[in-house]
């Protein structure tokens, strides 16, 4: 094993710094946007993001009951991750006046008729577990 | 030696405040495993279209199968796409070791933690860029995309050699059993739920390429068949600021045997082929058509270019600027029986958005080469 953690960490450092000198050289007058938007991209996800499902679940264990928490749970969290995909297409800033087959949708509806699926399996799913300790 | 002050034990013991009991090195590790695979699928496919965008003098990309490169790219963002959910959860379940204390235990306890760093920021920078470019939203990225995407995937790459050489002893060593709960979330729970996420946004927005998915791919940015004459448009007429050619067009076909100048009606009375190809865009969307017009060999045989495979030919669209005014193709393409100046869809004159009076449409190949508004066809030695 220590010969595949050695040949593992020269492999990843040859290609760091090929990417490193490529990052840094290719496009110099494009660094600081780059890490500028590195910086936000790791502090939003890792301080904003994180922090919010903890949250949200601390949140759920507080107020909702043990019997359909995991259902309510789960379908927060399958709806936040439609949700981040869906907003760039839901907001438009990319739509094109003169381009109507780009983004041909009306996103709004199509992310509300998925979460309505999402929240309707959930529901379907605490039914299951309440009829399952009924018996 | 300054002895520093002990810190107080919210410090010390913030790491040991996080109990769900289904994080463990198991989770992190099946995680890490799913994000790998689809993390290879991506780099694979990029570098693949970014040297057939911009290829190397060794790199050959044939002109079959026709259908690969709708393949590969839309492998490539179906894959970045399903990360979203995948990449949160694997945060998340290693995220008590943010806030470990003492931070830093020696220098192989540093380096673990700096290429974990860099992965993660690596993976959010390549996932949100690549959502961003589908959705155009490009006045939120303060860099060009391309360069961007491309150089911070090496460093991921990186990074994701360098983590796996510091965690290959954790991910070997076997971990009892799981013990089952009802009302809380077990390590089997968790991985379902992320791939359920996952799933979803696949489902969502995978019927972009997959033609049979389009009606339930509600976020689907594209849909194949919708368009002018049925095929989604990438860059239209207006943007390109190209005005409708009149009777004056000519196509310009140079060769080693001399010089053609062909009106619309020329290329209409020369031999007529169709080909169903796709036009497979670099976004990964795609949407199949029937294309008529001339076969590229026979427009090359009018200037004794066809069947050379000395000859590169380039093709030079109306447009005036853009890096996608003109595209090369190399012999064995050009020569191809379905590589078609195109002259029109499903039996129509072609779209002004879609490239009136003539386009190039060649198999396996990405949209943005497929030149538009085409007024040169020249061959000449490489």
């Amino acid at each position: 094993m220590r010969a595949a953690r050695v040949l593992l960490a020269a492999a990843g450092l040859a290609v760091l710094a090929y990417g490193l000198h490529g990052w840094l050289t290719e496009q110099p007058g494009e660094v600081p946007g780059r890490l500028r938007f590195l910086a936000a991209a790791v502090i939003v996800h890792d301080f904003v993001v994180i922090p919010l499902i903890l949250a949200v679940g601390a949140l759920t264990v507080r107020f909702v009951p043990a019997g359909v928490r995991l259902p309510v749970q789960a379908a927060l969290a399958v709806s936040a991750a439609t949700t981040v995909v869906a907003l760039p297409f839901v907001i438009g800033a990319g739509r094109l006046a003169d381009n109507p087959s780009a983004f041909p949708r009306s996103y709004a509806t199509g992310l509300t008729v998925l979460l309505a699926a999402i929240w309707l399996s959930a529901g379907a799913w605490i039914a299951a577990r309440l009829i399952r300790t009924r018996r | 030696m300054v002895r520093l002050p002990h810190p107080p034990r919210v410090v010390t013991g913030l790491d040991r405040r996080f109990t769900t009991p289904a994080r463990s090195t198991r989770l992190s590790a099946n995680l890490g495993l799913c994000l790998g695979v689809a993390f290879l699928v991506c780099l694979a496919t990029g570098l693949l279209s970014h040297a057939i965008q911009h290829p190397p003098s060794w790199f050959h990309w044939p002109a079959r199968p026709v259908q690969l490169y709708r393949i590969t790219q839309g492998l490539h963002v179906a894959a970045g796409l399903a990360c979203i959910p995948l990449v949160t959860a694997k945060i998340w379940s290693v995220y008590p070791k943010l806030f470990a204390f003492p931070p830093v235990r020696g220098l192989g306890h540093a380096l673990d933690r700096a290429a974990a760093g860099l992965l993660s920021a690596a993976a959010v920078f390549e996932l949100v860029t690549g959502l961003l470019d589908i959705a155009y939203w490009y006045s939120l990225m303060p860099f060009g995309f391309v360069g961007a995407h491309y150089w911070t995937a090496w460093l991921l790459a990186g990074a994701l050699l360098l983590h796996l050489a510091a965690k290959l002893p954790a991910v070997r060593r076997r971990e009892p059993a799981e013990v089952r709960l009802t009302n809380d979330w077990t390590r089997r729970g968790v991985l379902t739920l992320a791939a359920t996420a996952a799933g979803v946004v696949t489902v969502a927005t995978v019927g972009q390429t997959v033609r049979p998915l389009r009606r339930i791919s509600l976020l689907s940015p594209r849909v194949p068949g919708v368009g002018p004459q049925g095929v989604p448009v990438n860059k239209t007429a207006a943007a390109a600021r190209i005005v409708r050619a009149d009777a004056s067009f000519r196509l310009v076909v140079t060769g080693p045997a001399g010089r053609h100048a062909l009106s619309l009606a020329d290329l209409t009375a020369l031999p007529q082929a169709t080909a169903d190809l796709p036009i497979a865009c670099v976004e990964g969307w795609s949407s199949g058509a029937r294309w008529h017009g001339v076969r590229m060999a026979d427009l090359l045989r009018l200037v004794g270019a066809d069947g050379r495979d000395d000859l590169r030919v380039t093709v030079d669209s109306l447009e005036q600027t853009g890096p996608y005014r003109f595209s090369t193709l190399e012999p064995a393409v050009a020569n191809d029986p379905l590589t078609l100046l195109a002259l029109g869809i499903g039996g129509e004159p072609l779209h002004l958005d879609h490239g009136y009076p003539c386009r190039l449409i060649a198999p396996n190949r990405p949209g943005v080469l497929q030149t538009k508004w085409v007024t040169a066809v020249t061959a000449a030695a490489r």
